[in-house]
This record gives C-alpha cells, structure tokens and sequence, in this order.
C-alpha cells in the first residue's frame, strides 16, 4: 500500500513539476531574463506567501506579475496606491441605490485571486494597514459584516525605493507579513537586447495554464515534502549568523526561518524533489529575508546593503 | 539519524574540509551540487565518484531515504575522496600550518613533560636537602672553603659539593655537643702574634690564606678585570654594606705583604653602651685552635650579645687592628649569631683642622724612598694641618681610574705603578694610600673585607676614621658603589666563612618555578590554538559560532593590512591583463571594465575594489566586514580571471 501510495505521489509530483515548467516557460516569454524571479514567485504562490516586488520604474515587475496572474488562470485586479487612496476602495462598501431605497455591497478591487497593488508605499498608513489586514486574515469586514475571500488569494504589492517625497515607508512589522521581497534589477545586456528586440511589436499573451483548484491541490502535496534535521540546522546557523553579524541591528525572525523553510519546500515541489536541499536555500535566503533585516546606519552610509550581507552570509556558511 | 547518515555527512564534511583546504573550495558558499564541478575540475577528483557522493549524500541525509547500508557505501566513498585531496596547500592555512602542527604537538606532549619535570625536582630537592633552603633560611647563611677540586667553574656543583660537606660536618659537631653538654663560656686565648694578609693579590693562582704566608713574593695584582666571585651578602642589621671591617693590617714588611705588626691581644667583653645595636648572622668554618676572624663595624665597637650554634666553648678576641675573632677547640663549620654597638665617628668624623704632626711609623726602607717619590708627586698642601693633608692624599688616591696599564706606566715595584699610573680599583688604591700614608708620617691600618678594601687613619685625639676610595669619584649612590665594589675585588680564593649561599637557594627554588611557568605558559598556548589555529571546516568547528570564526578570520588579517593590499593589488592587476589597459589611466580603465567581456557582478566588484584603492579604503583599520568584502570581491574577480565562472 505505501509503495502504491508513493508512486502515486510521484507521479502526481512529476506532474506537477511539468505544469510548473510550463508556467515558467510562458511567463518567461512575456517576462524576458527574470527566471529567478518567476520561480520565487511560483514558490510563493505554491506556499500561500504574499511577496513584495521592489525596483526602479520601469524594469517590468508590472509585467512580471501580470504575467504570472494570466498563467495561473486566477482573476486578477490591479491596484494603483496613491496618497489619497481610502481603504473603503480598495475594500469596497455599500452603496445607496436610489430604485429601492436599499444599500448594495459593491465589492472592492480585492475581491479577486491575484492582487496587483502598486506602489503600496504611496498610500497612508491607514490603507496600507487595511491591505495587510485583508492579507493577514483573508477575509473582509465591511460595516461588521465579515466576508471570506475566495481561495486562493495572494497579494503581489511592488513598491519604488528611489523616490522619497510622498511615500510611506512600509514599518517593519508590515514587511514582515510578507514572504519575500524581490529586487528587480537592471537586466543582463544579452536580456537587454532580446526585450528590444521582441517588444517593440505586440507581446506575447500569456496563455492561463493553471485553474484556482489545481493550486489548492498543489498546496496539499506539499506537506509531503520532507525536511531533514540537517536542513533546519542549516537553516538555523544561517539565521544566527544573520545575527552576529557585525552591523546588523535587526536580525532575521524565526518567521523568516519558518517562511524560508515553507518556500523551500515548495521550491523543492517545483524541482520534482519530495525533500529540500541547500540549493533550494541557497536560492530563497536573500528574497525571503532581505526585508527583515535593518543594518545600522553607520553600515548603511558605508553603502553595504542587506543583499550584501546576506550573500556574505551565504558565502561564509558551509552550505552542507 | 541512523548512525550510518550521520557518518556519510560527516565524512562528506571532512571532504569538503580537505578541499577547502587544497584551496578548491572556497570556505563556504557552495552547495554539494554547486561543488561536484570545483571538485573534479582539472583531472582533482574523479567526476563520477563526487557526483555519486553529493547524490547519496542528498538520498541519504536530506531526503532520509535509503538504507543503513547505501549511507555506509556512501561514506566509505566520501573518506576515500577525502584521502586523495593533497594536504592544504591554501596560503593562508599553509603559511603557519608546520608552527601550528608543531605548537599543537608540544601543546599536547607538554603537560606529561612538566608533571615529569616537577617531580623530578622536588625529588631532586628533597634528596639534596634543599627544601630546607629554599623556605626557611632566615635571610642568608654562609659556606665556606675552597672547591675540592681547586676550580672555580662551575659555581653551583662546587656550591653543592660545599654544602654536602659542611652538612654533615654540623651534624657531627651537633652529635658531639649532644655528647659532651659542654657549656658556653668566654675565654681569652692568646692567638698569634703575627696574621698576614688575606689578600692573595692573583686571583686564583694563590692557595694562601690570611693563616699560611706565601713564601714567594707577592705581586700586586694589576687586573681590573671582573672577577668571578658575586656580591657578598652584608652581615650585619641594619646594613653596612661592604664597609665592614674583617681583616685589618697595620704594617707592610720586607716583601710587600701588608702585615698586622702589633702583637697585642684583648679578651673581648661582652657588654652593653646603649647606642644602636647592629646583628650579624655568619656561618665561619673553624679550624682547631686558630683564630678566624668575624665582621666587625668600627674598631672600637662593643659586642653586646654572642651566641654560636652549636653552642661550642668559643674564644672570642680582638687582635691589635682591632678586628675580632673567634678562636675554637674544635674544626667544623658553626653559626655565629652576635650584636655589636658602637657610637663612634668612624664613618663620618670631621678632620679636624689642627696642625700636622708626622707619628713615627715603620715601612721598610725600599718602599719608604719609594714613596718619598709619590709624595713629592703628589705635594704637600700650602696649609698644612692634619685634615688638609690627609684631604690630599685621599684626593689623588681616591681619583684613580679604571683601565688598564699602558706601555711605559711600568715602574721599578708594583707600589710605585699604582700609585703614579693611578690606576687601579678599591684595593690597588687603599694599598697604594696605605703605604704613602705611612711613609708620610700618619697612622693608618689596611681594612679589608672579602670584598672591599680600605683604610682607616687615626685622628690627632687617637680614634679613628674610616676612609673610603670610591672606584669612581662621581659614584653617587652606595648602590652604585657596590656595584662597582663587585668589579675586581681582593681575593680569589675560597676563605673560610664568607660564602654566601642565596644563589642555591635561588637555584633550587627556580627548579621548582620554571616547571610551573612552563605548565602556565603552555597552557596559555594551547587555549590560544584551539581559537586560531584550526581551519575553517574542520568537522568541530561546526559547532563554533560565527562571531568566534569572524575573530580568527580577523586575526589572520593583523598584518598591518600587507596581505591584503597585496591581495587587491594582485587582483587588480590580473584584471588590468585581462582588459589590457592600465589603471593608472581611471577613465581608459573605466571604459575598458565596462566594455570588457565580463559577468556584471565583476564588473562591479572590479569598480568598487578600484574605487576602494582609489579612496585609500583598502586597509584592516576599518570595519571587518569590509575587509571581508573585499576579499570576497578578490576571490570571485580571481575565478573571474583564471577563466572559472563566478557568481
């Protein structure tokens, strides 16, 4: 029976990974040179994490995360954050319909699978804080009445850290609920070629691959996936050393840790693998805790960053 | 974790520990599946072995799959690949590798060797007797007597030869008095009329004491050399330094020798005057019936108390130099405990300013118009009392110095080199002033110690004043004048009673210290290793922290920061190869880093290592992090250049 059992979960791995494969090769038609970026992403979808793409104007992380919404065949709204944004609109309320007399509930933008909002920094506190609600507990309160989102429901917010006039930094309490945190950069010069050369006609659509129910099936075979005592004392020594790290005046959580462990795992799901290996850490360590770390900012002048310092980390840690 | 899981994941650690150590791996940063490539690159390891390895190594211990024996296989695989890694040959592992080996197998062997040692020396010292030395001698005590062997070498086998000797030759006097009961009682001998000088003037060639005149002529020793004999100790509290009084002579005869001419004796008394008291502490070694002299302070100095244990039946006496002595029934080796009071002006009485009235004294003819010639040298001063006169002589004599004699100083005796080429310590000046002084019509005795050598005058109101010939007139502190006393003093010979034996204590109490200094300092040693000395991925070292890694990484950095300019400046040069221009040139350099066909990652790291040159940041001054960065950077711009990939 459990050899049954095992070649069932196989085979339905397999599939998985297959599908994955397929997801990734269409949003990376669209999405030119972010194949890193493309699979954090599908980890995060897989594990119900919410992520945090951050860079200039105009390195695509719209197009990348619009990409992926139309591949995984979810519905998908995109929110603009602007200062004068309240979370009545994003939320929704009720509406005074002048035939009856009565209130309506019209369903705010939130109401969807994949949640693009943009530039989440430039809107108030206030209505940060009812996004991150909404993403905390999934579901919404409007005038007392509580409304459950349909699953699966993920929040892709992107943010620009050039610009300082009118924003509003996101606290760190608020990072943390996040999964990881991208940072888009300039892309490679051959990629840079190949995105001239292709866009300048129509791009490519990208096909919707996935179906909201197949996801919540993937998340359910990831629980299969095994963890190892060396890999969570891996995993441990690397938050540790994130501590002693000289300069670092905010270590990574032990959320991060669960979080960086929960993605490997999906990370694993994603390679065909029923177990995660340092790679799958290797891979996930600076999205997943890049937002979680302060430095000081005698280090911050010096002009080291936290990406800096945990690929130094990774660099000095025996990954084995 | 089956045993055998844990095994292969150690194994596959000791693996990547050698590589990393040969210097194929950097120390950290690398997957297993990242490593198999820098492994079996270049023909190092068999490429299908180290991928068997990393995937059992995933089978077995992060996908806990697999049996007991597959993981066994495994690690048997991992130790073979292990084994053929070459020794480290990482420069910064090789450079102390041997001192750490090294260190490390002394660190190890050590506390054996000075358990061993220890015991060793407290058996070597309770088989000698030493321990009795060493804690509980009360301040200093005396051996006494020429080394069996005439030799004067080695200093602590004859110290040790002595010591042996005298210990049992106060075991047998001990036994005898136990035997007799005697009682002490003070009696007044007469002890011979004539003493000659303690003083063989050759170091070492003279077997004389004061007690046997040489027959031969005595020579006036003309060394300034430093002699092989140290510091004797003072006998007396408070101290006196080297200007007590041992031997004194009144007179020189027919050949030179300084002699006591007087013949007679007093039975020294023992009272009491009330004026400060000072205590001396001597071990003499006696010869029956024969008068050996103990330290006095002045010449009319009162003994208020005398003790000598054993408590034999002692003479004690006063010759006509006034120095004292004890005469006993029996030889052997005895410790003299007594008290002397004196109030006199011996050391410091002013000379007094009455008219100079010459005192008939007796030199023999020779030496007499001989020192009619230094007098006439010297000349008498235009005022002519005692305390001018006495001023001028001990001007010149006092004023000697320290050298040797030069061609043409030679004159006809030994008495008129001295005293015209003024040359000469303690001893060649108070001889030289004893004889012109006599000559000259003043009294004066010849004092000498086993140290020291000077002379006394007798005032016109008949008591007498020490005077003192200071090696160097400018020598201030009586520290500095025993210093300068230990240079060249009188005699080479062993005389009875004055040798003091603080060095075997010292000795023997360093046989037990240096074990124990050795046994701290290594242990200092040992516990500095464990911190310094080991490789980065050594299996133990797992377990260390990262901030003790960052404090030994940093330690390999306090070079002053030379390693790691020359690092960067290797670095940059590799690159200024590869891009072909110079970077003296910062635009051309600029231009040609961003059009050279490099990853972006080093071209940045290239940028930021030049700017850091630039700046004058490349130094270990500052921030260890950035320290580390930059060698990071060096490292993956290295792989860079040598054609590897880089990340």
């Amino acid at each position: 029976v459990n050899d049954a059992n095992a070649t069932e979960q196989h085979v339905d791995r397999s599939a998985i990974a297959a599908r994955a494969r397929e997801i990734r090769a269409a949003v990376a038609r669209r999405a030119l040179g972010q194949d890193e970026h493309i699979e954090s992403l599908l980890c995060c979808v897989m594990a119900g994490r919410h992520a945090l793409v951050e860079g200039v104007p105009g390195l695509g992380k719209t197009v990348l995360v619009k990409a992926l919404a139309d591949s995984l065949g979810c519905r998908f709204r995109r929110i603009q954050f602007t200062p004068d944004l309240l979370p009545a609109d994003i939320l929704g309320s009720y509406v005074y319909q002048p035939g009856d007399g009565s209130f309506v509930l019209r369903r705010g933008p939130v109401f969807a699978n994949v949640i693009l909002a943009d530039e989440i920094n430039r809107a108030p506190a206030k209505t940060q804080s009812a996004l991150l609600e909404v993403m905390q507990e999934r579901q919404v309160t409007i005038e007392g009445e509580t409304l459950h989102l349909d699953p699966p429901f993920f929040v892709f917010a992107t943010q620009n850290p050039v610009e300082h006039e009118g924003v509003y930094p996101l606290p760190q309490a608020q990072l943390d609920r996040f999964g990881m945190r991208l940072l888009i950069d300039y892309p490679a010069r051959e990629d840079e070629i190949r995105i001239l050369q292709l866009h300048h006609h129509d791009p490519p659509e990208v096909p919707s691959i996935l179906s909201p129910g197949e996801i919540a099936a993937w998340r359910r075979s990831m629980e299969s996936i095994a963890v190892s005592e060396v890999m969570t004392g891996l995993v441990v020594r690397i938050l540790e050393a994130t501590r002693d790290r000289s300069g670092v005046m905010l270590g990574a959580s032990t959320r991060a840790g669960l979080d960086l462990i929960h993605l490997a795992r999906a990370r694993a799901l994603l390679h065909d693998r029923d177990y995660i290996i340092p790679d799958d850490i290797k891979a996930l360590l600076v999205p997943v805790t890049n937002h979680r770390i302060q430095l000081t900012p005698e280090l911050e002048i010096s002009g080291l960053s936290v990406v800096d310092l945990l690929n130094d980390v990774l660099r000095d840690t025996e990954l084995v | 974790m089956p045993d055998n899981r844990g095994r292969l994941y150690d194994a596959y650690g000791r693996l990547v520990a050698r590589a990393t150590g040969a210097g194929w791996l950097p120390p950290g940063g690398l997957t297993p599946r990242e490593q198999v490539d820098p492994l079996s690159e270049a023909g190092r390891l068999d490429q299908h072995d180290v991928r068997q390895a990393a995937h059992e190594l995933e089978h077995c211990v992060y996908a806990g799959a697999g049996d007991d024996e597959e993981a066994q296989r495994a690690a048997v695989l991992c130790d073979r690949l292990a084994s053929e890694v070459p020794d480290a040959v990482h420069p910064k592992r090789d450079r102390f590798g041997s001192l750490h080996a090294a260190l490390d197998a002394i660190g190890r062997s050590a506390p054996y060797a000075i358990v061993a040692l220890l015991v060793a020396s407290i058996g070597y010292i309770l088989a000698t007797g030493g321990v009795g030395m060493m804690g509980f001698t009360p301040g200093f005590s005396y051996v006494g007597g020429p080394p069996a062997d005439g030799s004067h070498g080695s200093r602590a086998v004859a110290l040790r030869t002595h010591f042996d000797s005298e210990r049992s030759a106060i075991r047998k006097l001990r036994s005898q008095w136990r035997r007799s009961a005697t009682r002490v009682t003070w009696s007044s001998e007469t002890p011979p009329a004539t003493l000659t000088s303690a003083c063989p003037l050759r170091a070492g060639r003279e077997e004389s004491s004061h007690r046997d005149p040489p027959a031969a002529r005595v020579d006036l020793d003309r060394r300034t050399g430093i002699d092989h004999l140290t510091q004797e100790v003072d006998p007396f509290r408070p101290p006196l330094g080297w200007r007590h009084r041992r031997l004194v002579y009144t007179s020189v005869d027919s050949a030179g020798r300084a002699v006591l001419a007087a013949t007679e004796d007093r039975p020294v008394v023992i009272t009491s005057t009330g004026a400060p008291a000072r205590r001396a502490r001597v071990s003499v070694v006696l010869e029956a019936g024969r008068p050996v002299h103990i330290p006095s302070t002045s010449p009319d100095c009162v003994v208020t108390r005398f003790r000598a244990s054993p408590p034999l039946e002692l003479t004690l006496g006063r010759d006509a130099g006034d120095a004292l002595y004890v005469v006993s029934p029996v030889s052997g080796r005895i410790d003299l405990e007594y008290e002397v009071e004196d109030d006199s002006q011996y050391f410091a009485a002013t000379l007094t300013d009455a008219p100079f009235r010459p005192q008939p004294t007796q030199l023999p003819d020779r030496l007499l118009s001989e020192a009619r010639l230094v007098l006439d040298e010297i000349g008498m001063p235009d005022e002519h009392t005692y305390g001018a006169v006495v001023r001028r002589l001990h001007a010149y004599f006092a004023d000697f110095s320290v050298a040797p004699l030069d061609a043409g100083e030679e004159y006809a005796s030994d008495y008129l080199t001295i005293a015209l080429a003024r040359k000469g310590v303690c001893r060649h000046r108070s001889r030289a002033f004893f004889i012109t002084a006599l000559a000259a019509g003043i009294p004066t005795r010849l004092v000498e110690n086993r140290l020291h050598s000077f002379c006394e005058v007798r005032l016109p109101d008949g008591s007498w004043r020490q005077l003192e010939f200071r090696l160097e007139p400018t020598a201030a502190s009586d520290d500095e004048l025993a210093d300068q006393t230990g240079v060249g003093i009188s005699s080479g010979v062993w005389v009875a009673g004055w040798l003091e034996t603080r060095e075997t204590v010292f000795w023997q109490g360093s046989m037990l210290a240096f074990p124990l200094v050795l046994l701290g300092t290594t242990i200092a040693l040992r516990r500095a290793l464990v911190r310094d000395g080991r490789g980065h991925l050594l299996p133990e070292a797992r377990t260390l922290t990262i901030s003790d890694r960052r404090a030994r990484r940093n330690a390999s950095l306090r070079d002053g920061g030379q390693s790691l300019a020359r690092l960067v400046d290797e670095t940059l040069r590799s690159v200024e190869e590869r891009v072909g221009v110079d970077r003296t040139d910062a635009s051309a350099f600029f231009d040609a880093v961003r059009h050279a066909d490099m990853p972006p990652t080093v071209r940045r790291r290239v940028l930021q290592l030049r700017d850091a040159v630039v700046r004058g940041d490349v130094t270990t001054e500052t921030d260890p992090t950035a320290v580390q960065l930059m060698q990071w950077d060096c490292y993956y711009i290295a792989r860079w250049s040598m054609g590897g990939d880089s990340r």
